[in-house]
């Protein structure tokens, strides 16, 4: 199937990008098409930056919240403060590289920027046929991104990586969603998917894992989210397996893959936030795709899961 | 805060039988919990779970180096605590974490398992022979190789699991056996070590020692006590994995729960292998009961019987 062979085929209904960003520091190809020169929505800057917030109503081991407001602390001296949905500041100590920078920003941070703007941040990677866009959730470690790297290697386009964004307000016939994330693959997973390795993830610390360019790309940023499958990893003997979920595992399925589960609550709200994944499953098919680990049976896995997109 | 019974080994000592025997004996059921509902039907989780930490540190783990993980391990276990505490309702007042790490700091000085979330710890340790040879089956197929690696892992101090690009845990520093058995029986919370060797000679006897250190009500039920033994007998854990395959289980070896036996190194170690084992080991082998004088005695005379570095029943 050659490259975005649909490319021009199709005309989308939904915003390219849900709001536009204004940043001073190369956040890389995923974020292009939100850049800015003036007149964002988001603005990002270097700048001064609590080590902790006065009132804190929740908190996790590297965040807190006071409504409004939301402080990330990563690892190796990084603060991302984000405010109002429309703000974020960051301070580093010396010597932080801005691809780490870049890394954690767009990783908890974007996501607690997303919930701030009412947008639905999910821990999924994504590919898309046409409008239509189809997740793949899971425990870390499950295989989201080498899945979708790997239908990309058979012609589906990649649509995103670490997080896809839905818009809980707009979920009829299918909830709108935005594509979010270069693709990070680990070396093996370069090795099983024809995608090609670029740098590495972080700069410090040595750690293997590499953005990389995958084998399709979609076109577009945004589609129609009709599909999501939860990835479990089943025992070795397990053929693999894909069940349409439906009531309450579907939503437990779907509330599993929000990004960052116990700040989303924090920030949204409980009843706002399931409010939100009660509308949301009511309008995509929720699956629950069990599979073997084995690496010699991965490529039977991929065309299983293949011919099911469109099914 | 609701605090966790740590459930700690080196890998391939008996951790999965034990909580395999604890879950049996919290259900309280008719039928013998399934190796797949193990995860849900023991309240816990593995200490080194990517997604709980994801969870409880709102970053992703695959973002962070393993030092910087190792880190935020004591703070997301805090943050863990205080939660299921919220949440836990009138269940029971601690959980349980399956922990390989050895019981050391962190990268950053501070106890990878903090007291003040920790009930206890309950540490299963098994004679390093036999749990050279489980690891080798566990990681591969058990041929020559594989035990030469899996004693190597012993004997190194910087022995470590899931280094990357094994991603589905967080990286564990185990070290090898002598430090690891020491660094849990000198840690400092209430402890309770249980033999493997102990366990097989007498399951129900050890099963409610540990009912009795964890304050259960079951501790003195004898037939909840019995059940759960039988519902944890090695050859129905076998037929289970046979039945329904296990998760557990890693992809390159033929089953989980192999052999189970004590002194199963006679049939699987080199006399080298052995005696590499013995000569790191030794001292804490005899200090919890294994006779590491009479085993190399029993290896010199088997040398002496012998040509070549075959296993010392010839049965490889």
């Amino acid at each position: 199937m050659p490259n975005n062979f649909w490319k021009d085929a199709v005309s989308s209904t939904v915003a390219e990008v849900p709001f536009t960003v204004d940043a001073d520091l190369d956040l890389g190809k995923a974020a292009a098409a939100w850049l800015r020169v003036a007149g964002a929505d988001v603005v990002v800057r270097r700048g001064e930056v609590p080590e902790t917030l006065a009132g804190v109503k929740a908190e996790g081991a590297a965040w807190q919240c006071v409504p409004g407001r939301v402080l990330v602390k990563p690892p190796s001296g990084m603060r991302f403060l984000v405010e109002g949905g429309d703000t974020i500041r960051y301070a580093t100590d010396p010597g932080v590289d801005d691809v780490d920078v870049r890394l954690f920003l767009l990783g908890s941070t974007w996501g607690a920027l997303m919930l701030q703007r009412d947008l639905l941040p999910l821990h999924a990677s994504a590919v898309q046929v046409g409008e239509d866009v189809f997740g793949f959730t899971g425990d870390p470690g499950s295989g989201m991104s080498t899945l979708a790297a790997a239908l990309a290697a058979r012609g589906r386009g990649f649509f995103a990586d670490d997080m896809l964004v839905l818009d809980p307000a707009s979920v009829e016939p299918a909830p709108h969603c935005w594509g979010f994330g270069d693709l990070k693959l680990w070396p093996d997973s370069v090795a099983m998917t024809g995608a090609a390795a670029g740098q590495r993830i972080r700069t410090t610390g040595g750690l293997g894992k590499r953005y990389a360019v995958p084998f399709a790309q979609s076109p577009r940023m945004s589609g129609r989210l009709r599909k999501l499958y939860g990835l479990a990893l089943g025992s070795t003997d397990t053929p693999c397996r894909i069940e349409k979920l439906a009531g309450r595992r579907s939503l437990r399925s779907l509330s599993d893959a929000v990004y960052g589960t116990r700040f989303a609550f924090a920030i949204v709200g409980r009843p706002r936030l399931l409010r939100w994944l009660a509308a949301v499953v009511r309008n995509v098919s929720v699956r629950r795709l069990e599979h073997p680990v084995e690496p010699s049976r991965f490529a039977a896995v991929v065309a299983h899961v293949d011919d099911d997109l469109l099914r | 805060m609701r605090r966790f019974v740590w459930l700690a080994s080196w890998p391939k000592s008996g951790n999965t039988w034990v909580r395999l025997l604890l879950a049996n004996l919290l259900s309280d059921s008719d039928d013998p919990v399934s190796l797949d509902e193990l995860g849900a039907r023991l309240p816990g989780a593995h200490s080194s779970s990517r997604r709980a930490f994801d969870e409880f540190t709102g970053v992703l783990s695959a973002h962070c180096t393993d030092a910087e993980a190792e880190a935020m391990r004591p703070g997301a276990y805090r943050f863990c605590a205080a939660a299921e505490a919220a949440e836990a309702g009138d269940r029971l007042p601690f959980s349980f974490r399956k922990v390989h790490d050895a019981c050391h700091d962190t990268i950053a000085g501070e106890p990878l398992f903090p007291e003040a979330v920790t009930a206890g710890a309950v540490y299963v340790i098994r004679n390093p022979l036999d749990t050279a040879v489980s690891f080798a089956f566990h990681a591969g197929r058990g041929a020559r190789e594989d035990m030469t690696k899996a004693v190597a892992a012993l004997n190194d101090p910087t022995t470590v699991l899931h280094r990357e690009p094994g991603r589905r845990q967080l990286r564990q520093r185990v070290g090898d056996w002598s430090s690891h058995v020491q660094s849990w029986t000198g840690a400092p919370f209430p402890l309770l070590v249980l033999r493997y060797e102990d366990l097989l000679a007498d399951a129900g006897a050890r099963l409610a020692e540990m009912a009795q250190f964890l304050g259960l009500d079951s501790a003195s039920n004898e037939s909840r006590i019995a059940r759960a033994v039988e519902f944890s007998t090695f050859a129905r854990l076998r037929e289970a994995e046979d039945r329904e395959g296990f998760k557990e289980r890693h992809w390159a070896s033929r089953r989980f729960f192999r052999s189970g036996r004590a002194g199963d190194w006679r049939r699987h170690l080199t006399a080298d292998q052995a005696q590499a084992v013995l000569e790191a080991h030794g001292t804490v082998m005899s200090a919890w009961g294994y006779d590491s004088e009479a085993l190399l005695g029993e290896l010199r005379a088997s040398a002496a019987s012998t040509l070549g570095p075959a296993p010392l029943d010839g049965a490889c």
